[in-house]
């Protein structure tokens, strides 16, 4: 069992090598698919079948993971915190191995390529959580949700240009996925304890430029709902 | 009309499809023949016009003139609108609340007496059909034989397709690339509640109601009070703007600051705190040109 674990980890860091060395900035429009439900009548699943069960065998360790951090975020006592957190990041690393394992049984499945980007992410892996994101952009470069998830890791990394293309692309596309990059970056902004650099400045400035233009223009989006 | 979105969503580049006839859907081929037919003077009662004469391609679609010409000599009443964006127009013409489709749009200027526009006539139809290329596009486009309805259909399958180029504004605002410091003081003007232009002239087509995917929107018609009329008119969309000049629906306003000039001199009920200082105009004006 331990073996096919490390095979399947393995498998999702070559695909992230190839899709690190890809163009970080690729990017698209609308798109994405429902997971299906199925019954087999006792015949063996396909490896897209396979996949779809690794990939919500994932989602599952995903969603135990964010209630720890929910349990740690009301937690009374740092040792409390800490075990909750650690419970998080146990499931975390266990949707990292379900998305890989998903991955490898069939390599277009972007959703589960998007979400071992965002285990990936929440285990500070954010170089890989972004190889993570091309590969799933790749794919499908209409999945706007990897857009987000990869602008988030690029600013952890301290990557303004990569994050600043990243909402303008959500700008075209998806206004309700900038505006929720963009409070990913306030609360960013936010918890700069120190002065902030030359290239931090900069793109503070960006950020609220970027804020007012959406906020006057904001119905000129592509998809505008507007009623006059 | 049953409408439906638009197939293949690359024509519009950047905007969203507009909704289409179900009875005429786009294809290659309608597009192509409404092109010809655009710029066909034998549309016309005298062989002198054609629709290109007054919405000339190399002008965004405008002729330059005040008021267009028919082919008659007759002087229309109305500015020539450019044709940009006007597939996704909740009403056609300048003031017209009942024309809600492309297509019996195109019936005005080809049948209207007054004036004479085109000076169309159903017979006009049979002129093409003595031209095998014409029979042969229109088996292609619509089936045979060739009749006023299809050559209404191809005109306004190809006129659906009319999007401007992108602007310093697009790139700005879509693409992050940089805005001259007083234009982007011009768009803070532009889409204030004090000056509300961006009311009106609103949505990626910064103009009145527009149709596409979900959003279905009333026509609504504002009195300029240009000229001192008390007719209400249709926002036109402020798309390429700069090089659409005369302005308004009569014309009657050379430049986009006669424009803006307008605006702070009218006693129009609608924009009352329309008042600007003369950084401010000129800053209104260099957004107007970014458009």
């Amino acid at each position: 069992m331990r073996k096919l674990n490390l095979l399947h980890i393995a498998t999702a860091v070559t695909l992230l090598t190839s899709a690190l060395a890809a163009d970080v900035n690729a990017a698209g429009s609308g798109g994405g698919s429902s997971t299906p439900s199925y019954n087999t009548g006792g015949r063996a699943l396909s490896p897209e079948q396979q996949s779809d069960k690794a990939f919500r065998s994932g989602l599952k360790q995903r969603d135990r993971a964010l209630k720890q951090e929910e349990k740690a975020a009301r937690a009374k006592s740092e040792k409390a915190r800490d075990k909750a957190l650690a419970k998080a990041q146990k499931a975390y690393a266990k949707a990292i191995e379900k998305q890989g394992e998903a991955l490898q049984l069939n390599p277009q499945n972007y959703k589960a390529a998007n979400e071992l980007g965002f285990a990936l992410r929440k285990t500070g892996d954010y170089r890989k959580a972004i190889g993570a994101y091309n590969y799933a952009l790749q794919i499908n470069p209409s999945y706007h949700e990897a857009t987000e998830y990869r602008g988030e890791a690029f600013l952890a990394l301290g990557m303004f240009e990569q994050t600043k293309r990243s909402y303008m692309v959500l700008f075209r596309e998806d206004r309700a996925l900038a505006a929720q990059l963009m409070s990913r970056i306030d609360e960013w902004i936010a918890a700069q304890d120190d002065a902030l650099d030359e290239d931090q400045t900069a793109f503070v400035a960006w950020v609220d430029e970027r804020k007012r233009v959406a906020q006057i223009t904001n119905d000129l989006s592509m998809n505008n709902t507007r009623a006059w | 009309m049953a409408m439906a979105a638009g197939a293949d969503e690359t024509l519009w580049g950047h905007h969203p499809p507009p909704l289409i006839p179900t009875d005429n859907a786009l294809t290659a081929a309608r597009i192509s023949l409404g092109q010809r037919l655009f710029h066909d003077p034998a549309l016309s009662v005298n062989g002198s016009t054609s629709c290109a004469t007054c919405h000339q391609p190399e002008r965004h679609f405008t002729d330059g003139r005040p008021r267009a010409i028919g082919a008659l000599g007759d002087e229309h009443p109305h500015n020539t609108p450019t044709l940009y964006n006007t597939a996704y127009n909740a009403s056609f013409g300048w003031r017209d609340e009942g024309l809600t489709s492309l297509e019996s749009q195109h019936r005005v200027p080809l049948f209207n007496q007054t004036p004479v526009e085109m000076g169309y006539e159903d017979e006009f139809a049979e002129r093409l059909a003595a031209d095998p290329t014409y029979v042969n596009a229109f088996a292609a486009a619509y089936g045979m034989p060739i009749t006023t309805a299809r050559i209404i259909n191809a005109l306004a399958s190809y006129v659906r397709t009319l999007t401007p180029p992108e602007t310093a504004f697009d790139r700005y605002l879509f693409y992050d690339e940089p805005l001259d410091a007083t234009a982007r003081n011009g768009m803070t003007l532009f889409f204030s509640e004090r000056l509300g232009c961006g009311s009106c002239h609103a949505a990626f087509t910064l103009s009145g109601p527009i149709h596409h995917g979900d959003l279905r929107a009333e026509p609504v018609f504002h009195v300029t009070a240009v000229g001192g009329s008390g007719t209400a008119f249709r926002a036109p969309t402020l798309r390429a703007v700069q090089h659409t000049a005369p302005y308004m629906h009569d014309g009657s306003l050379a430049t986009l600051e006669d424009v803006i000039r307008h605006y702070e001199t009218t006693d129009a009920e609608r924009v009352p705190e329309f008042v600007l200082s003369r950084t401010e105009r000129s800053a209104l004006a260099a957004f107007l040109r970014t458009l």
